[in-house]
């Protein structure tokens, strides 16, 4: 292991643009943010300023050539971006794992859950057939699911959502990544069934030390789990810093309008929520000037000229508006 | 959810398709037939053998060709052949070439098609390019032409049916893949770090089976008629080996003499190629999910 000082995952600038035939749609326009070890970075956002695409990216997963990725992402001291097929099969699923949004389509619905699970070991670990499977049913029973022995044997179609999801969080820790990318990990479950899938997630990565970049779109999942909050709007990061200090001081009108959004406890029952106006900006054709602007309640004419540049608010803390004040 | 219905449907799928063939009665009668057909063409020569001493190539020229009797059932041909024999013989040629044609086909299309669809990009525009020029190729003229200079053998009419036939297989499961490879499971397996290879046959493959199953069961009776086709041109199976349409074609030189030599061998033809068309129409249906009844 490396000094817990560099951190884990350093990105710089990093993009990534699709490009179709009348378009660029600049999904990822420029992110950068560093991830230590050990540490929960929850990046929010709406549907569409780019998160998925930012964990695709750094996957590299996106498709080629019609994505046009750039930027830097450095995993422990290591490019990741050049990385040829066969060397990224030996760090997915080994050192960098993820979980994507839907148990119900992120499982071959033709191989029995042993497949699945075993598959992932055989990949990357040389072990014997019976040593994967008791292995297997050894993280199985670790994320919860009774009787792994007899669930082993069934198809997806045969498990509960939550079920589901547990298997393919199984699946994602069964080599003991260094990273873990949650990709909306419970969007798609019952909200009785969310807080259990989150509450494991934290619960093994307290076991393991794993790093966890946990997206969402759900303010008090970020505020409960994680140590840092990186907030996203078209494509780029508007403000981050410790979670604490986000919360307790948001500063970019985007990230205080999401807080305004949501019900919470220590404000007035009878306070009415606001939302936020307006709609995400297109993202292939993004106005000059801060993309936040049309729907920002204290823009002014500059707002309109450039992107507004990184302002420190506190330790860690920084947020891109013309409007905060170091 | 749609989703989750989705899934569901995937999976019990064989058990749903087997439901549904079972009520498809015209499907049911076809197995039932050619299974019958099949097993009497593979057991058949061996009885008569036993049990009257014939074989599908001991002459008997004093005999010479004689209308249907009871201990020639179908007759038997010029040469004093026992033209039931030969039927049975000609029928176990015909099932084997057409089988082993149809799984040469669907294998190497199979295969083909798959890796040609997953690569993608430019690997993908070669290969498929490839499988046009092919069929564009007339495929008759093609086949005289090996026959010609390579003489004729088994292993040549292997070659010539299996050039044909796993282009469409190559198409389909290319489509397949093409669609397959957008899907969640399979950014998910590439995730964990699952190589191309894996990808490709553990993953992409088996959920094309449907499709393959069912082009499969279709290729069989074309298989079948082509070598029969390519048999009744005199560049199929080769005397004194018989296949039907190898029958067909003797028969049709005398028909207007010796009517049986060619209603037979045709008889079973038709029934066979009826029969492997109603199953295969059965399977198409059964596993075509909108057909619920």
């Amino acid at each position: 292991m490396s000094d817990a000082s560099s951190p884990l995952l350093r990105v710089t600038d990093l993009r990534a643009h699709f490009v179709t035939e009348d378009a660029v749609v600049k999904a990822v326009d420029g992110v950068s943010f560093e991830l230590r070890r050990g540490e929960v970075v929850g990046i929010v956002g709406e549907s569409g300023s780019g998160k998925s695409a930012m964990s695709l990216a750094l996957m590299g997963l996106l498709p080629q050539p019609e994505t046009q990725v750039s930027g830097e992402v450095m995993f422990e001291g290591r490019s990741l971006l050049g990385l040829s097929d066969a060397e990224w099969c030996t760090v997915r699923g080994k050192r960098i794992a993820m979980i994507f949004q839907d148990p119900m389509t992120s499982l071959n619905p033709y191989l029995t859950v042993e497949r699945q699970l075993t598959e992932v070991v055989e990949a990357h670990e040389n072990v014997s057939k019976s040593d994967a499977r008791a292995r297997s049913a050894a993280m199985l029973a670790r994320v919860g699911i009774a009787d792994p022995v007899m669930r082993m044997a069934c198809y997806p179609h045969e498990l509960s959502g939550g079920m589901r999801q547990r298997v393919v969080i199984a699946m994602a820790l069964l080599c003991k990544p260094d990273l873990l990318l949650a990709d909306e990990p419970t969007t798609a479950l019952d909200v009785t069934i969310q807080a259990q899938i989150l509450e494991l997630i934290a619960e093994l990565q307290r076991e393991m030390g794993s790093s966890v970049v946990l997206i969402t779109h759900d303010l008090g999942v970020v505020a409960s789990m994680t140590t840092t909050t990186v907030v996203m709007y078209a494509g780029r990061i508007v403000e981050s810093g410790r979670t604490a200090d986000v919360f307790a001081r948001p500063s970019h009108p985007y990230t205080r309008g999401l807080l305004r959004s949501i019900p919470r406890l220590d404000r007035p029952v009878d306070e009415a929520l606001t939302p936020i106006a307006g709609r995400p900006p297109d993202l292939s054709a993004l106005p000059t000037g801060c993309p936040f602007r049309p729907r920002c309640g204290v823009a002014v004419a500059r707002c309109g000229e450039a992107y507004p540049d990184r302002v420190s608010i506190g330790a860690d803390h920084v947020a891109s508006c013309w409007q905060v004040k170091s | 959810m749609s989703e989750a219905a989705d899934v569901a449907e995937g999976t019990s799928l064989w058990r749903d398709a087997w439901k549904r063939l079972r009520r498809n009665r015209m499907a049911v009668f076809g197995g039932i037939v050619a299974s019958v057909l099949t097993a009497a063409c593979f057991l058949g020569p061996v009885l008569i053998r036993i049990t009257w001493g014939y074989d599908f190539s001991a002459q008997d020229l004093a005999y010479g060709a004689k209308p249907p009797t009871f201990s020639h059932w179908f007759g038997t041909d010029f040469l004093g052949r026992d033209l039931l024999t030969r039927v049975l013989y000609g029928g176990q040629i015909s099932i084997l070439v057409g089988l082993l044609a149809a799984v040469v086909a669907a294998s190497v299309g199979t295969i083909y098609g798959a890796i040609s669809g997953y690569a993608g990009g430019r690997i993908d525009a070669l290969m498929m390019r490839v499988v046009d020029v092919i069929y564009a190729l007339p495929y008759m003229f093609l086949v005289v032409v090996l026959v010609t200079v390579f003489g004729k053998s088994m292993l040549l009419l292997f070659i010539a049916l299996g050039l044909v036939g796993w282009l469409t297989t190559a198409r389909i499961v290319r489509g397949q893949v093409l669609s397959l490879k957008e899907r969640e499971f399979v950014h998910a397996a590439r995730s964990f770090g699952v190589n191309s290879r894996d990808m490709v046959f553990r993953h992409l493959i088996p959920n094309t089976l449907g499709p393959i199953v069912i082009y499969f069961t279709l290729t069989i009776p074309s298989m079948i008629l082509q070598e029969a086709f390519l048999s009744f041109l005199g560049l199929g199976v080769q005397a004194p080996r018989p296949s039907l349409g190898a029958l067909i074609n003797d028969g049709a030189q005398h028909m207007t003499v010796f009517w049986w030599e060619i209603v037979f061998p045709g008889s079973v033809m038709a029934l066979l190629l009826f029969c492997l068309n109603f199953l295969g129409d059965g399977v198409r249906d059964a596993l075509d999910p909108r057909m619920k009844r």
